[in-house]
C-alpha cells in the first residue's frame, strides 16, 4: 500500500470514480455537501457502504455509519484511510494499492 | 360513532393539556398548544376565503408545524393534499393544477411554482397560504367531474399515486374511512396515553395518517423521525432509542437496512413493544433478526393499497421465520373489510389457487381525484355473483386453509420500492420523453435487502446523441421524484425484442440480474 499523501490521493481518486461511476454522481455535484444538499440518499448510502467494503476490502462496522464520514469524497477517502490503516490484516491493507498503477 | 377526524381527536386535545403531544427534534407540542395552534390556523384559513369542501394542497416537508396545519385545515372543513416539495416542480404542479382551484401552503418560491404551472394566485390571510387557480384548466378539469365528488365536504385527503400514463392520480379518502381505520388500528395496536409512537412515513404517505391521528386521539406522543436519521441504519437506531419509542411503524426497507449493517444491539431498545411494517413485504432474515433482538416486541405486517384507507388487512407473527425463504402472510381483513380473490374470468378462485385480489366492505375511496374513467376501471360495482363495490388491487394474492391471506405480486408492471408505489410505465413515459433515444424500456429487478426491487433502465441511442447514465440520471431527476430515477442504467446497439416486436422485458430484466 502506498504510504501517506500518495496513498490518500490514490483513494480519493478510486472514490471518486465510484461516486462517478457507480452512484452516478455529476462532476459539480462531487464538490457538494453529499449530505447537506441531498445529493445522495438512504439507497446510495446503501450502495456506497457496499462499495467500499468490495473495493478497499475494508469492512464498515455500524458505529462508522455516521454522516461526517460520508459528506464528501474527501471525507469518504479520509475514512476509508483510517480503515486500511486500522486494518491488522496486511493482505487487507492492500486494497487500494491495486488501484496505484 | 364520531365521523369527523377533529371530532375523534378533540378529547385529548381538550384534556392532555401539557402532555407533549410532538416532538421534533428538541422542539416539543403539547396538547393545550396544539388545540390553540389548530384552531388559530383554522381561523385564519376561514377569514382567508378557506371554506368547507376546498382543498389545501401542502408542500411543506413533516414538522411540527405542517402536522398542525394539517390539523387546523380539517378545522376549517378542507381537504388537505399533502405533496412531497422535493418533488420536481413539473410533477408538483400536475398535481397542483389537478386540485385547481385549491389552496397552496408552501414555504418555496410560490411565484416560480405559479410561473410554470399558468395558476393565478393570491396571498391568502395565513402566511405561506396561497389561493391558486388555474389559467389555464387542464383536461383532468371538466366542471361536469366536480359532480363525482358531491361528498367533497367528507374528504380528509387526497393522496397522489404514480400513474402508468406518466400523470399522477389522485386518491380521496373520507373522514370516515380515516376515523374507522384509526379506531381500529388503536384498539388493536393497544396504543396508551402513555406510548411514544415514531412518525417516520412523510406527510404523502399514508401511513402517516394512523402515525398522526392515531397518536394524537390517544392523547400520545408523536416522535418526528428527522430526514438526517434516515440516511443511514446507525443513525436511524440512534434516533429510536433516544426517543425511547414504544411503537415504531415504516417501510420494511428501513427494517431491512439495520438487519443487513447489523446496526442495533442486543437489547437496544427496552422500551419497544411493536413493530409494524407495511407497503412491501419484509424478507425473513431481517424479521428474523429483529426478533432476535428485540425479544419482547410483538411485530405486525399490515397491507393495503392507499385506495382501501392505509390498509385492510393485518398479521402478527407468531413466531421467528423457520427458514430464510419463509414468505410473511398479509394476514386477515381488518373487521368491516371485505377480500375476494378473483380468476381471470372474474369468478371466484378455488381456495388455495392465485387469483387477483379485490376489497370491498368499509374504508373504499370514492374514486380516483376527477377521473371517472380510471375509477369506473378500478372500482367495480358488475362482478358477477357477488353484491357491493369492489376496489381492483392489481396484486396477486391467495388464501390458504385458515383463511389467512398470502400476497403473490402483481398482475401489472407497478413495483413497490423502498416502500414507494412505482408504476413502471410512469418512469417509462417519462424517459421516452427524452429527446436522442432511439428506444428505452424500463425494468425491475429485485435485489433484496435495503431496496427490494431496483428500477432499471436501458436505452438505445439516436445516431449522434450523446446520453450517459450520469445525464440521463440528471434529466430525469428534472421529470421524477428521486425514488423513481433508475438506479442501473445500460447503453444497448438495440433492445431484445420478442416475435411481436415488441421489448423483450424479461430478457431485459436478466441483463441487469448481476447487479
Amino acid at each position: 500500500m502506498a504510504d501517506g499523501e500518495s496513498g490518500l490521493d490514490a483513494i480519493v481518486g478510486v472514490v471518486r470514480q465510484l461516486l462517478l461511476t457507480r452512484l452516478l454522481l455529476s462532476a459539480d455535484q462531487l464538490e457538494s455537501d453529499l449530505v447537506e444538499d441531498g445529493i445522495i440518499d438512504s439507497a446510495d448510502f446503501m450502495d456506497l457502504f457496499l462499495l467500499l467494503e468490495e473495493t478497499f476490502g475494508i469492512v464498515i462496522a455500524a458505529e462508522d455509519l455516521i454522516l461526517e464520514n460520508f459528506r464528501s469524497a474527501d471525507q469518504i477517502s479520509g475514512f476509508v484511510a483510517r480503515k486500511l490503516a486500522e486494518g491488522a490484516d496486511p493482505a487487507v491493507a492492500q486494497g487500494p494499492g491495486r488501484h496505484d498503477s | 360513532m364520531t365521523r369527523r377526524i377533529e371530532a375523534l381527536l378533540a378529547p385529548a386535545l381538550r384534556e392532555r393539556g401539557d402532555h407533549v403531544a410532538l416532538v421534533e427534534g428538541d422542539q416539543s407540542l403539547t396538547y393545550e398548544d396544539l388545540e390553540r395552534e389548530s384552531l388559530e390556523l383554522a381561523s385564519w384559513l376561514t377569514v382567508g376565503g378557506v371554506r368547507p369542501g376546498d382543498r389545501v394542497c401542502l408542500a411543506l416537508p413533516k414538522s411540527i408545524d405542517s402536522i398542525a396545519l394539517v390539523l387546523g385545515v380539517l378545522r376549517a372543513g378542507a381537504a388537505y393534499v399533502p405533496l412531497d416539495p422535493r418533488n420536481p416542480p413539473a410533477r408538483l404542479t400536475a398535481m397542483l393544477r389537478s386540485c385547481a382551484p385549491c389552496w397552496l401552503a408552501t414555504d418555496q418560491p410560490a411565484a416560480m411554482l405559479a410561473e410554470t404551472a399558468n395558476f393565478q394566485m393570491r396571498p391568502a390571510a395565513a402566511r405561506g397560504v396561497f389561493r391558486l387557480t388555474a389559467v389555464r384548466p387542464s383536461r383532468e378539469e371538466p366542471a361536469a367531474n366536480e359532480a363525482v365528488f358531491e361528498g367533497a365536504r367528507d374528504l380528509a385527503y387526497i393522496l397522489f399515486t404514480s400513474g402508468s400514463t406518466g400523470e399522477p392520480k389522485g386518491v380521496p379518502i373520507t373522514h370516515e374511512n380515516v376515523v374507522g381505520y384509526v379506531s381500529w388500528a388503536n384498539a388493536h395496536f393497544g396504543v396508551r396515553p402513555e406510548d411514544r409512537i415514531s412518525s417516520h412515513a412523510p406527510l404523502n404517505f399514508d401511513m402517516s395518517v394512523w402515525d398522526i391521528f392515531g397518536t394524537l386521539a390517544a392523547g400520545a406522543e408523536l416522535h418526528l423521525t428527522p430526514q438526517e436519521s434516515n440516511l443511514t441504519p446507525t443513525l436511524l437506531v440512534d434516533f429510536i432509542a433516544r426517543s425511547g419509542l414504544t411503537q415504531w411503524y415504516s417501510v420494511p426497507s428501513v427494517l431491512s437496512g439495520v438487519a443487513v449493517r447489523d446496526a442495533l444491539p442486543p437489547g437496544g431498545f427496552p422500551q419497544l413493544k411493536r413493530v409494524i411494517w407495511g407497503g412491501e413485504a419484509l424478507l425473513a432474515p431481517a424479521l428474523d433478526y429483529w426478533m432476535g433482538r428485540v425479544p419482547g416486541a410483538i411485530f405486525t405486517n399490515v397491507y393495503g393499497p392507499t385506495e382501501t384507507t392505509v390498509n385492510c388487512t393485518y398479521h402478527t407473527v407468531g413466531h421467528r421465520p423457520a427458514s430464510p425463504r419463509e414468505v410473511i402472510p398479509i394476514g386477515l381483513p381488518i373487521p368491516g373489510r371485505r377480500l375476494l380473490i378473483l380468476d381471470e374470468d372474474d369468478r371466484p378462485a378455488p381456495p388455495g389457487t392465485v387469483g387477483q385480489l379485490y376489497v370491498g366492505g368499509e374504508g373504499m375511496s370514492p374514486g380516483y381525484w376527477r377521473d371517472p374513467e380510471k375509477t369506473a376501471k378500478a372500482f367495480r360495482n358488475d362482478l358477477p355473483g357477488v353484491v357491493g363495490r369492489w376496489y381492483r388491487t392489481g396484486d396477486l394474492a391467495s388464501q390458504d386453509d385458515n383463511g389467512v391471506y398470502h400476497f403473490h405480486g402483481r398482475v401489472d408492471r407497478q413495483i413497490k420500492s423502498r416502500g414507494y408505489r412505482i408504476e413502471l410505465d410512469d418512469v417509462g413515459v417519462a424517459l421516452g420523453r427524452l429527446p436522442g433515444l432511439e428506444a428505452s424500456a424500463v425494468v425491475s429487478t429485485f435485489v433484496g435487502g435495503f431496496e427490494g426491487r431496483r428500477i432499471c433502465a436501458a436505452y438505445v441511442l439516436s445516431p449522434g446523441a450523446d446520453w450517459t447514465p450520469t445525464s440521463l440520471k440528471a434529466a430525469l431527476s428534472r421529470d421524477l421524484p428521486s425514488y423513481m430515477v433508475p438506479r442501473r442504467w445500460l447503453g444497448l446497439p438495440a433492445l431484445p425484442r420478442g416475435l411481436s416486436g415488441k421489448a423483450d422485458l424479461p430478457a431485459i430484466e436478466r441483463m441487469f440480474a448481476d447487479g
